[in-house]
């Protein structure tokens, strides 16, 4: 059954190296995405230094507007927004990268396996054909009501989540692969499956993984922003641009600033995940490159 | 003797400081029938069986169906409503009601004796209120068929307080619909209201309609009781639980009233052009309740070290916003009601010192694990007072495990002691302190000091306003040095009505009889 | 062609058993016995035992999934805890504003999407496509939700324009419905045009390189003319694809949306349903959100018959 898929990853056989400094840079808006994730990377890193601590109430100073003493103004309860988008970017994107980690776990074992191991195939694909029969944000949500609130059953539920759709890349790159010459040549010479698998099968799948990595990455933010949001997330003490956003709903008259800087730091999150996502495509997928 | 004897019996509550209806000059327009009044209220009715719960929004919806023997007049005072009168003999000890004739139910059968014992007995049995007002009762029954007679253990000074309360209120059902449910939720929602009930889609609306055989009292109307006369053809309660969208409703004109408006929205609910604020003053106070049965709460040095340690400004502010809308105050009765307000212990309120609780917590040997704290949502301020209170707390040494949980999952954990410290609620105005839930003892947090116990009991059987006043005081001052619950302080409610509607008085019971639409 | 349609059917049948254990599973990984949530806070064990008993729930686990099987067979879904009615009637109850939102979103999206990527494709590398494309970039990183909430910003609180939120049932007349619906709608449609503008752009930029689009540029054709009849035509199969496949990821986007526009629809339905611990309704709306994601999908591959005479079904 056909599910979409933002990227178009197809398989590689052999990739090739020309200077990727050079070609990553050579289109501005891959350059633009890397400098914007480098940005929130740093953010989140020297969150200590950049900002105060995101829980510190200054009640008297509820809701004042952006200014000297807090440049992004505060919420209701007087908490510094800067403070909370900061150490909301720590958040995202340590929800991002254990999703990234925990889909990859399960997709690459599992996309290895029905890949690798024909009789498997059947078995473990209907699986993830059954878990992509969800929508994503739908199956996360009946996760985290199973689960219950916090940041680590957020990461449980939209790895869970990813997972099969990681899984159907590194599957479709494992098919190819293995029917190459050098391969079977392997195989011939009476390489072991493990060998085989750790020399030349996952190696070669590598590129079409990592381009989805940026878009799986890119989808753990966009999700736990989405669940903390309508109040199934991280618990709501927790900073989370998310939460920042459903607590400043019922000010966005009085004090439109809850609004509008943690969604844009959604924004320019995503738009720089996809701008990078869509240049290592480019970089590491030469079938399609000059395409897009 | 009847009539006054209410007067005797009943403190006088005097006049509170209550907004008055919300007319605008010019508005004396005779009142006018017809049209459907929408009511945007917070949320679902968990049930519509009044016996059975204590829920605001379940009393607001039925009280239009249901009526009990008393109500109050507008001092809170309370009043005859189906009882026409009644007689005290054996030194306080028998109560003989006089029910009125011709009340019909809303299935057309006359309301009797016989179905005002069934419902009392089940009140007596089911309700939290009714449970406790029935400790002191030893029968009841019916004398003839408009005549009921209740005996007492001992005389009682809060006896019409207690059959007036609105609140899990002691309404009268038909005596089939009470045999048909026992203790089960009733099936069949029939009362003697100016209102009949129609129909509960849950998530959608709950709907009454006019009662044509309404039997009203001949009494011009006084507080809630009175004439009652069903203008509007039928209510909608409609559940909107985001404040926003409520707001907004009003905004539109698609709800006549919206109640619980967050009191950081009053500027913005006096710029909407076609409604006004109506002020809820006073609605209740603010509390973090302390588990007295199980865990760390039940040392008392503790108790008093969380007490030392708050600053209560800074926490109604981030709950209330707006300051016209809380106050800062001790009394576990308001200032609006000075026959019992008292500043009694105050010295304990609001003590901003941790130092002090830092010292406390060491001798305690507190050695930080952590305070399991249930708060919601669901209701901002508690999340906002308890979010305020942690950082108070942790600033003196206390570790606190906020769980912010929905409503209804707080209100199912607070009766397993062994799962939680302290848990956020308010407590609501009630005129009549010895029913109080901020020192009930049968109340989650099971505060049951054997000294508090004898005063409340005092205050129950004393009907000496000037000796009853005094022994709630002492009530109050052992609040303070046991540490009882903790208070954070007084709040007012806020409502947003459109202008078309007439006649409406903010209070926390919200009466919609009486009330009409241009 | 009649064996390939009942093929693609009863592959589909696999899938739905996994989404059914899927949905059966999550319910048992629900902290708390589920008797004990319908029984109540103040229930005692005897009670909790009873309503185990009568729910089946004290049967072994694999009997328990088999009936579960047996009772989705036959469209029962169980009963809510909260709401006190049949899961299906919970259901039927609010698609209407679930459904006329995805559809008006459809609509918004294709109605912007296409020609976006269509212009984007006649004028291949041109500042209009660039900007086209950043733009339609730019939207895809753009959650719904926080659209909605920039919309009632600008559109409702600044000026007043359309409702802050709600919904109008049809009943009161499609005028209002449509009116309380704008703002949704947009907000979802317009993230999922962006989607499909890269879509529909890419499969037109692969038509225009075929051979009958240099033959009949060669022939003299207009550019106008192979763009809009010969390559449009052709790239029209991946578009009804995208159409089709964002109906039902709009679906999904719904569920988000109409908790920022208080829509009582089933995104609301489940929300509160995660709230009130509801388990039967979670699982009902999911499993009805998957068995219409899935019959999408096989239309959408089905309709390759209609569209590529290329696709063989073997």
């Amino acid at each position: 059954m056909s599910v979409i898929a933002l990227p178009r990853a197809e398989p590689v056989a052999a990739p090739s190296r020309p200077g990727w400094l050079a070609l990553l840079t050579r289109r501005k808006t891959t350059l633009v995405g890397a400098l914007l994730m480098l940005a929130m990377l740093l953010l989140s890193v020297l969150a200590p230094v950049l900002a105060g601590d995101p829980g510190h109430m200054d009640v008297a100073a509820r809701l004042s507007a952006p200014g000297r003493a807090h440049w992004l103004g505060t919420d209701d309860v007087g908490r510094d927004v800067w403070s909370r988008v900061v150490y909301g970017a720590r958040l995202s994107l340590l929800v991002g990268a254990a999703v990234v980690a925990l889909s990859f776990a399960i997709g690459v074992v599992c996309g290895l396996a029905a890949g690798y191991y024909r009789r498997l195939d059947n078995l473990v694909m209907r699986v993830m054909d059954g878990l992509m029969a969800f929508p994503a944000i739908v199956l996360a949500i009946a996760l985290m009501a199973a689960l219950g609130s916090s940041v680590v059953n957020v990461i449980v539920a939209i790895g869970v989540v990813n997972g099969p759709r990681v899984a159907r890349v590194v599957r479709g790159s494992v098919l190819v692969i293995r029917e190459t010459s050098y391969v079977e040549a392997a195989r011939a010479l009476g390489a072991s499956d493990a060998l085989m698998i750790v020399r030349h099968v996952l190696p070669n799948c590598l590129s079409p993984v990592i381009v989805q990595a940026s878009f799986v990455f890119a989808a753990a933010v966009l999700t736990e922003a989405a669940l903390s949001f309508l109040g199934v997330g991280v618990p709501p003490y927790v900073p989370s641009w998310g939460v920042i956003l459903a607590e400043g709903r019922l000010y966005i008259q009085q004090a439109p600033w809850l609004v509008v800087y943690p969604g844009l730091a959604i924004m320019l999150t995503i738009f720089g995940l996809n701008l990078l996502g869509d240049g290592l495509r480019d970089l590491l997928d030469p079938k399609i490159r000059g395409l897009i | 003797m009847p009539r006054a004897s209410v007067r005797l019996a009943v403190v006088a509550v005097a006049a509170l400081l209550l907004a008055g209806p919300l007319s605008r000059p010019g508005a004396e327009e005779a009142p006018k029938a017809g049209g459907v009044l929408r009511v945007a209220t917070i949320g679902e009715p968990p049930t519509l069986d009044l016996h059975t719960t204590t829920a605001v929004i379940v009393q607001q919806i039925t009280w239009h169906v249901f009526e009990g023997l008393y109500t109050y007049d507008h001092n809170y005072n309370a009043i005859p409503l189906l009882a026409e009168s009644h007689t005290v003999s054996d030194k306080g000890r028998t109560v003989t009601f006089r029910l009125r004739h011709g009340v019909k139910f809303h299935n057309g059968k006359e309301m009797t004796s016989a179905d005002v014992v069934a419902s009392l007995k089940r009140w007596g049995r089911l309700a939290t209120s009714g449970k406790q007002f029935f400790k002191d009762v030893e029968g009841v029954e019916a004398k003839d068929p408009y005549t009921v007679a209740l005996y007492l253990k001992e005389p009682s000074g809060a006896l019409f307080m207690g059959l007036a309360r609105p609140n899990n209120g002691a309404v009268i059902y038909p005596k089939e619909v009470v045999d048909a449910a026992g203790d089960n939720p009733v099936k069949d929602y029939i009362g003697t209201g100016p209102y009949r009930f129609v129909e509960h889609q849950p998530d959608r609306h709950v709907k009454l309609a006019r009662f044509k055989d309404y039997a009203a009292r001949a009494e011009p109307a006084d507080g809630f009781g009175g004439k009652r006369t069903a203008w509007v053809d039928e209510i909608l309660f409609i559940p909107v639980p985001d404040v926003a969208v409520r707001l907004a409703g009003i905004e539109t004109g698609e709800y006549h009233v919206a109640l619980v408006i967050q009191q950081d929205q009053y500027d913005r609910v006096k710029a909407i052009a076609g409604a006004v604020p109506g002020i809820i003053k006073p609605a209740g106070w603010s509390t973090a309740v302390l588990n007295h049965k199980h865990g760390l709460m039940t040392d008392k040095r503790i108790r008093q070290a969380f007490q030392a340690a708050l600053d209560m400004e800074p926490i109604m502010a981030a709950g209330f916003g707006n300051k016209a809308f809380y106050r800062l105050d001790p009394g576990l009765s308001f200032p609006e009601q000075p026959q019992w307000h008292s500043k009694a212990g105050g010295e304990l309120y609001n003590q901003h010192n941790p130092a002090k609780a830092k010292r406390l917590l060491a001798e305690a040997g507190y050695a930080g694990a952590p305070v399991r704290w249930l708060t919601t949502k669901e209701y901002q301020y508690m999340y906002k007072n308890a979010l305020v209170a942690k950082q108070q707390l942790e600033a003196a040494g206390f570790k606190i495990d906020l769980q912010v949980v929905d409503w209804a999952t707080l209100v199912q954990r607070r009766n397993k002691p062994e799962v939680w410290d302290v848990f956020s609620t308010g407590i609501t105005f009630n005129p009549e302190p010895a029913y109080s839930t901020a020192t009930n003892c049968n109340w989650p947090g099971w505060w049951c000091p054997e000294a508090k116990e004898q005063w409340l009991d005092a205050v129950a059987r004393e009907s000496d306003p000037k000796k009853r006043r005094a022994m709630w005081e002492k009530v109050q001052q052992i609040f303070y040095e046991d540490v009882g619950r903790i208070k954070y302080g007084d709040f007012f409610d806020l409502i947003a009505v459109r202008k078309e509607v007439h006649g409406l008085r903010p209070t926390n019971e919200l009466n919609l009889w009486n009330v009409w639409l241009r | 062609m009649k064996t390939y349609v009942a093929r693609r059917l009863l592959a589909l049948l696999p899938v739905a058993l996994v989404v059914a254990t899927v949905a059966f599973v999550l319910m048992h990984l629900a902290p708390g016995d589920p008797a004990s949530v319908i029984a109540g806070p103040d229930a005692s064990p005897d009670d909790v035992q009873r309503i185990s008993r009568q729910l089946g729930l004290d049967a072994p686990l694999p009997v328990q999934l088999v009936r579960w099987y047996g009772r989705l067979a036959r469209g029962d879904l169980g009963q809510s805890i909260f709401l006190r009615k049949p899961v299906t009637d919970a259901i039927l109850d609010r698609v209407e504003p679930t459904l006329l939102l995805t559809l008006f979103a459809t609509a918004v999206s294709v109605a912007i999407g296409v020609p976006a990527g269509v212009v984007s494709a006649r004028f291949h590398n041109s500042t209009t496509d660039q900007a086209l494309m950043v733009v339609a970039l730019l939207g895809v990183s753009i959650p719904n939700f926080l659209l909605g909430l920039l919309f009632i910003l600008f559109f409702s609180v600044w000026l007043g324009w359309f409702p802050v939120a709600g919904y109008s049932p049809l009943e009161y007349g499609w005028a209002l419905t449509a009116r309380s619906l704008v703002l949704p709608a947009f907000a979802l449609g317009l993230v999922q045009s962006a989607l499909i503008a890269r879509v529909v752009r890419s499969s037109m930029l692969d038509v225009l390189r075929e051979q009958f689009i240099t033959a009949g540029r060669a022939k003299g054709l207009a550019e106008r003319a192979v763009v809009y009849k010969h390559a449009l035509k052709n790239a029209m199969i991946p578009t009804v694809t995208i159409v089709g496949i964002s109906f039902a990821i709009l679906i999904s986007g719904a569920v988000v949306v109409e908790t920022v526009f208080n829509i009582p629809g089933l995104g609301r339905l489940i929300i509160s349903a995660v709230l009130r611990r509801d388990y039967p309704v979670i699982q009902g709306v999911v499993l009805c959100i998957a068995g219409v994601y899935m019959l999408i999908n096989l239309v959408v591959d089905l309709s390759y018959l209609v569209f590529d005479p290329r696709v063989r079904y073997e």
